[in-house]
């Protein structure tokens, strides 16, 4: 059976227009996200692994060399079996530092421009050969199906074609940092057809030709030397090398490091693959012997590495032919696109951008699309080039070999780049130079030389190709035995610096230093104005309005801190647009740092904590248990139920707990790094008022805060300076201070509630004395009444009047010192005022005579009418009436209580004597205690002088006690006067409860 | 003595199973399947098994942390 050249153009055109809608459908989001973002997706596109050599020259592979085919997939399932430690590392750093090429890659661990142009380069040409291998895999297949030599100019129309569709799902958006779905369902789709085309040729090879499995059986019986020449070149072939290859392909061929880590769009999808990608494989690899011995028995004359084809003509269907040639071209065209996405990524970034960067003036985004949209034509026309060039009856196997030899040359970049942080630049260079010149000396130039390209004296092709050796074997043992001998060699003579360094522990294990320095530009204003000068106002715009979003920063942002990381992001994206080299030289250039300037102590605190946060389960023994402590010292602190605000040395908040959260409403992420000054209010007031006093300690700091009144405690200590040489670059432990903010609102509000509730309890205990208190003016303004009624001298009467007018002024008094001190009272203490000392005590006896005990005792007021205090004086009388109580209580009927008052500089001191029983020790060292009394149960509450502790506490003034058993008890307050507003220096509680 | 984390127990089995992998594909065991005249599938049977340990040791293990 044979095809007609213009029907197998039209399916190969009709294939290409399915890839086309269904990459168009996936883009404009026809099909849901779920599918093209599906684990088996990600599987099926990392497939694109697959191409014409796995399609038709596996057959003709297996026919040379036995099962030493398989190792090119063997190969591939050790290297995904390293998935946790090799891929997933790779992936981590191509999305941290949005890296989109192994160039790039390269580039950013060994800080160097050449290392990025010298990868590009060498891939190039390690990869030209490949793509020539494609289109000479769809041109012969053209001729078997035809049976006539297809034109170059079908090979230039397939080329075009590729080109078109790579331009236009694959080179779609502005930035390679943007994932291409489309791409990725489309290469998906592709392997699918591979799969399916190949297993069905696979059907029709066991059922169609061999007679089935008993079939199969009963011809290997026949045939047994078609099994020993499967089995027998594993023995004497180059198995382990063909292993190596695959093992360094699986990963660092450009288009299975652009679909793993490039086009990754699910994370996750990557530990599927280390399976699911395999098991791909070894699907794609079972019919291989079936179809190399159904080819062999129905004695087909078509060459065994197009048997894949040649064996469905032998059918009486068009059908298979056609899916098998469907499948070809699948294998070719993903490839072909995948592959070069790739290098015009690299191409563009490492070649295009240094040797003629975009002038700003231009729309740059446009500019870099385009040049990624020139470089893809170029690259497929090189091949194209290639194609020509090259002789077309080499085998399909040698072309592929050739560009795994190539990109195993990355092997020891790559085991320095993960594992090596002591790996450097020169080391780098020095080692892919040497094997690169030993690839092109063993393979290349043979290669070419054979294809006529240029001829070379026998005496060196003896030496590049000698002739009773394996040329895989000894191009592959010499190339990585020299590159990995320099590599370590030149690194171990060679010193990185510390951006070489810095970048070496990026790679390795994530780098704890923090970032020095401040960016110069000191607002996002700045950032634009400064890009603009290289990129053009519109993509500055862009830029810092994208990293902007990705870090949820505002545009009015302009602390130091933010703006580090600002630059860090933009530098970032930038990468991903233009490699990053390119990205760091801007960033350098425009958004320089002062060095000089100290980063916020913050700032590498939170820097430090995200790092580890993110790099745990990279840490290993004593690093696991210091982490464990640092979490489980950070979480006391956040969990203390008292604010902690730390401070820097610049004074800049550096820990602000979850307590100092609630309590000012202001969050962590807002306050870390923030000066205090620039807290909101009235917070940076209250902080940066006791961060500059000399006090340690003030109480019961009085706040509005949205209308309500609120008190605080505040404590803070200063924190030693204590820096360890060792830590890279940090400023921890530089000094500093801890601030205490304890929130007392709810506290101060029980209080007042509790010294109310006494005051309503003392009014009670009072309230038989009010009652004759005042009746017995009542019954006296009775009498006068009475009397009024007949008297007539006026005289007499305006006494009487008088008489009536004093009584009432006596029960007026009573009823005004009763509502006065039941009053609920304010919780304001800060308003203090001027108040007469000696009318006060006056209004405390009156009250105090109307109970029982104060009747029988005699209150005597000694202070001078001149002396004043600063305080509340409805709390103030309040102590009195409470201490002038106890005295009462304590005192024997006739007895005399006395309070006297003196003037000692700025303070008062006021003393309360009485004559009564005193007070043993064990009672004087617990009087202030709530809830404590001596009284029999349900006449004291026990609050009385606790409520006066705490009352001359807030007045910031001291009690103490001195009693004798017998002789009377005298108890002494010292409180501020009218020219102190200060404290005493000294107010601890030892001084106040002493005796 | 520290017990291991899941991650490091995880990474502890993925060498392991590599290591294992190594050792059926490489020679002697190699050499041994090859010579030793068995079934034309036997190669795929070894693969296999390796992938079959890999998907298990994949669902069992933690989450990849990216």
């Amino acid at each position: 059976m044979t095809f007609d050249l213009p029907g197998l153009f039209l399916v190969g055109v009709g294939y290409l227009l399915l890839l086309f809608l269904i990459a168009y459908a996936a883009e404009r989001g026809w099909i849901p996200p779920k599918v093209t973002r599906h684990p088996l997706v990600y599987v099926l596109s990392l497939g694109v692994y697959a191409t014409s050599w796995s399609f038709y020259g596996s057959v003709g592979f297996a026919k040379d060399q036995g099962y030493n085919f398989l190792t090119v997939y063997l190969g591939v399932t050790l290297a995904f079996l390293l998935t946790p430690v090799l891929l997933v590392p790779i992936l981590r750093l191509n999305r941290r530092y949005q890296l989109t090429s192994l160039a790039d890659l390269f580039a950013f661990r060994y800080r160097s421009q050449l290392a990025g142009v010298m990868v590009t380069l060498f891939m190039l040409a390690g990869t030209l050969p490949y793509i020539a291998l494609q289109i000479q895999a769809v041109t012969e297949s053209i001729r078997v199906l035809t049976q006539q030599g297809a034109p170059s100019t079908l090979a230039l129309g397939f080329c075009i074609c590729l080109t078109l569709f790579a331009i236009l799902f694959g080179a779609r958006h502005i930035s390679p940092r943007e994932k291409h779905e489309g791409l990725v369902l489309a290469i998906a789709f592709e392997s699918l057809i591979k799969l399916i085309a190949l297993m069905s040729v696979g059907a029709f090879a066991l059922f169609g030709v061999l007679g089935g499995p008993d079939g199969v059986d009963r011809w290997l019986a026949a045939h047994p030397e078609a099994l020993d020449a499967l089995y027998r070149p594993v023995t004497e072939g180059p198995w382990a090398t063909y292993l190596l290859l695959a093992f360094s392909a699986a990963f660092l061929l450009p288009r299975q490091f652009h679909m793993s880590f490039t086009e990754n769009l699910v994370p996750r999808a990557l530990p599927v693959a280390a399976w699911g990608f395999p098991l791909f494989l070894l699907l794609l690899n079972l019919p291989i012997p079936l179809v190399l011995w159904a080819g062999q028995a129905s004695g087909t004359a078509v060459a065994a590495d197009y048997y894949v084809l040649g064996i469905t003509l032998e059918g009486s269907g068009a059908l298979l032919p056609l899916l098998a040639y469907v499948g070809g071209i699948s294998s070719a065209s993903a490839m072909m696109i995948v592959t070069t996405l790739a290098l015009s990524s690299m191409c563009l970034n490492h070649l295009l951008l240094p040797l003629t960067y975009p002038d700003p003036k231009l729309d740059v985004y446009r500019w870099l699309l385009w040049g990624r949209r020139l470089l893809i034509g170029m690259i497929i026309f090189a091949g194209f080039i290639f194609y020509l060039v090259l002789e077309h009856n080499r085998g399909l196997v040698e072309l592929g070999l050739i560009s795994f030899v190539a990109v195993a040359q990355f092997l020891p970049g790559v085991f320095g780049l993960l594992y090596w942080p002591r790996a450097t630049r020169l080391g780098f260079l020095a080692g892919l130079g040497a094997g690169a010149v030993i690839w092109a000396g063993t393979l290349l130039v043979p290669l070419l030389q054979r294809a006529g390209a240029f001829a070379v004296g026998p005496e060196v092709l003896q030496f590049v190709d000698p002739p009773g050796q394996d040329k895989w074997q000894y191009a592959t043992f010499w190339s990585l035995a020299v590159n990995g001998l320099l590599f370590v060699v030149f690194s171990l003579l060679s010193r990185p610096d510390d951006e070489e360094r810095e970048a070496a522990y990026a790679c390795v294990l994530e780098s704890m230093a923090p970032p020095r320095g401040v960016v110069t530009a000191a607002s996002t204003g700045q950032f634009r104005q400064q890009l603009a000068q290289v990129m053009g106002p519109k993509a500055a715009e862009h830029e810092v309005r994208q990293a902007l979003d990705d870090l949820n920063m505002s545009s009015d942002e302009s602390r130091p801190n933010q703006l580090r990381r600002l630059r860090e992001r933009i530098e970032r994206n930038l990468s991903g647009l233009m490699g990053p080299q390119m990205a760091r030289m801007i960033v350098d250039t425009r958004l320089r740092l002062n060095p000089r300037e100290q980063t916020a102590l913050g700032d590498s605190m939170r820097f430090i904590e995200e790092r580890l946060e993110r790099s745990r389960n990279q840490l290993r023994g004593l690093a696991v248990e210091l982490d464990a402590l640092r979490r489980y010292h950070r979480q006391v602190l956040q969990d203390l139920p008292i604010g902690v605000c730390s401070v820097g040395p610049a004074n800049e908040v550096v820990i602000w707990n979850l307590a100092m959260e609630l309590t000012s409403g202001i969050t962590r992420t807002s306050a870390v790094g923030t000066p205090l000054a620039e807290l909101p209010e009235p917070w940076a007031t209250l902080l940066v008022e006791f961060s500059a006093t000399e006090d340690l300690h003030v109480h019961k700091r009085q706040l509005v805060i949205d209308g309500r009144l609120r008190s605080f405690n505040l404590h803070r200590a200063a924190l030693a300076a204590s820096i360890d040489e060792r830590s890279i670059g940090s400023d921890l432990g530089t000094g500093g201070m801890v601030i205490l903010l304890e929130d007392l609102t709810d506290i101060s509000t029980l209080e007042a509630e509790l010294a109310h509730s006494e005051r309503l309890a003392s009014i009670g205990r009072l309230a038989a004395g009010v009652a004759h208190e005042i009746g017995n003016p009542v019954t006296g303004i009775a009498c006068l009444a009475q009397n009024l009624r007949e008297e007539s001298d006026p005289e007499l009467l305006r006494e009487s009047v008088n008489a009536i007018l004093e009584q009432t002024r006596r029960i007026t008094e009573i009823v005004q010192s009763l509502v006065s001190f039941s009053h609920s009272g304010q919780l304001a203490r800060g308003k203090r005022l001027p108040m007469p000392l000696r009318e006060s005590v006056e209004e405390a006896i009156r009250l105090v005579r109307l109970s029982h005990s104060g009747r029988q005792v005699e209150c005597v007021n000694s202070c001078a009418p001149e002396i004043e205090l600063l305080g509340d004086r409805q709390r103030l009388v309040q102590v009195f009436v409470n201490l002038l109580t106890n005295a009462c209580h304590a005192s024997r009927p006739g007895d005399t209580v006395e309070v006297r008052a003196e003037e000692r500089g700025k303070r008062v001191i006021i003393e309360i004597r009485d004559q009564g029983c005193g007070m043993p020790r064990d009672v004087r060292e617990r009087i202030f205690e709530p809830f404590f009394t001596t009284r029999e149960p349900g006449e004291g509450t026990g609050l009385g002088l606790a409520l006066v502790y705490s009352i001359v506490q807030d007045h910031e003034g001291t009690i103490s006690v001195d009693s004798v058993e017998e002789r009377g008890t005298r108890m002494l307050i010292d409180l501020p006067g009218l020219g102190d507003a200060t404290p005493p220096e000294a107010a601890t509680d030892s001084e106040e409860t002493g005796t | 003595m520290r017990v291991p984390t899941d991650k490091s127990r995880q990474s502890d089995l993925v060498i392991l199973l590599f290591l294992f992998a190594l050792f059926l594909m490489l020679p002697p065991f190699v050499t041994w399947w090859a010579t030793a005249r068995l079934a034309w599938y036997t190669p795929y049977l070894i693969w296999g098994l390796v992938i079959l340990l890999a998907a298990w040791l994949q669902m069992r293990g933690a989450k990849h942390d990216l």
